[in-house]
């Protein structure tokens, strides 16, 4: 399980990567001291779990979880105070921890993580056929996922591949991002979001999917590179 | 051989070890940490008192938590950490604790400087 830090004070990091450091299925992607920080790690990293402070300077945790739409991992609220403990299980994370997190109650909470995990995989499974609406003229069209190709941002409109057709919807790249499933697509540019299954080959900043050339950008490579687990 | 925990007057080391598990590294980087951190805090605190900034009092406060309680002085500092305290007292007791707060991390900071001496000397 891919997990991320995020947490203005340092000891407390430290405290959180030891405590990982008991289950040997863990793997710490990365640890940030802001939120901001960790709202871009997150877009960029096929981010299981995240360990979230709640005060911090700048963006709070809440914020954050709120900034996330759907593409928020699972969550466990780390914090010194309890009195957010209501506001947290309203974004239904998956557990809220009081500093100093002992072993065995971080324990206890990833193993609510992994049980949650394991349902949403086996909830995946089962459902072959995943889709969206879009309006495409006067017609409400239903999209199945896995036949979309890549989205481009083209000015105020979004443009969808799919197999030899083009949709354009009235919308924003980023505010489509937040409604597609980030286990299916991935951003590699600021104007491009790719199917990852739909990749027939990558070279160089260039991506091939069913013939069309997409780019990808310098700041989105390395979350690529993680996500196709090149043999 | 190492100090007992119980032999320190404040530090109470029993979390840090908990967590650390015989990973003197882990111990080494906190205690290190404490030292650094806690005395740029207080001095934080003494600088947003004299401005009466005490939202950055606030911040303050809430920032030291999590290092004050893995070097276990959460409870001899819990009420004076009491951040919704400070809405409700006047500017001396908001000074008497800040002052409060200084002379217990002070005297820890020192103890933490003899456990991370005592660290280095032995492993």
């Amino acid at each position: 399980m891919n997990c991320l830090i995020i947490d203005d004070n340092q000891i407390a990091r430290l405290t959180l990567i030891q405590l990982l450091a008991l289950d040997p299925t863990l793997n710490l992607i990365g640890e940030c001291d802001n939120a901001t920080e960790g709202y871009h790690k997150i877009l960029t990293n096929p981010i299981d779990l995240l360990l979230l402070d709640i005060e911090m300077p700048g963006m709070s945790g809440i914020e954050l979880v709120k900034s996330l739409g759907q593409n928020q991992p699972m969550i466990i609220f780390t914090t010194a105070k309890r009195d957010y403990a209501v506001e947290a299980f309203d974004l239904r994370v998956v557990d809220f921890i009081v500093k100093p997190v002992s072993p065995a109650r971080f324990l206890q909470s990833i193993e609510k993580a992994k049980e949650i995990l394991t349902t949403k995989k086996n909830k995946v499974s089962e459902v072959p056929d995943e889709f969206i609406f879009i309006r495409d003229s006067n017609t409400v069209r239903r999209l199945k996922l896995n036949e979309i190709l890549f989205l481009e941002a083209m000015g105020d409109y979004v443009k969808i591949a799919v197999h030899e057709k083009i949709y354009s919807i009235h919308s924003s790249l980023k505010s489509v991002e937040d409604k597609l499933p980030n286990h299916i697509f991935l951003r590699v540019h600021r104007s491009y979001i790719i199917n990852v299954s739909k990749i027939d080959t990558i070279e160089g900043g260039t991506l091939i999917i069913d013939k069309n050339l997409v780019p990808v950008s310098d700041a989105f490579r390395a979350a690529l590179n993680k996500r196709v687990q090149i043999l | 051989m190492n100090k007992d925990q119980n032999e320190f007057e404040l530090l109470d080391l029993s979390y840090m070890k908990q967590v650390s598990r015989g990973d003197i590294d882990y111990e080494k980087k906190v205690t290190k940490l404490f030292i650094e951190i806690i005395p740029e805090n207080l001095a934080n605190l003494q600088r947003d008192f004299e401005l009466r900034a005490y939202p950055g009092i606030k911040k303050t406060l809430h920032h030291m938590q999590s290092s004050i309680a893995v070097m276990g002085l959460d409870n001899k500092l819990a009420d004076y950490l009491d951040i919704d305290l400070y809405d409700r007292v006047n500017s001396r007791q908001v000074k008497e604790n800040i002052d409060l707060i200084a002379e217990i991390c002070n005297k820890a900071v020192e103890e933490a400087k003899q456990y991370l001496i005592e660290l280095n000397e032995n492993n």
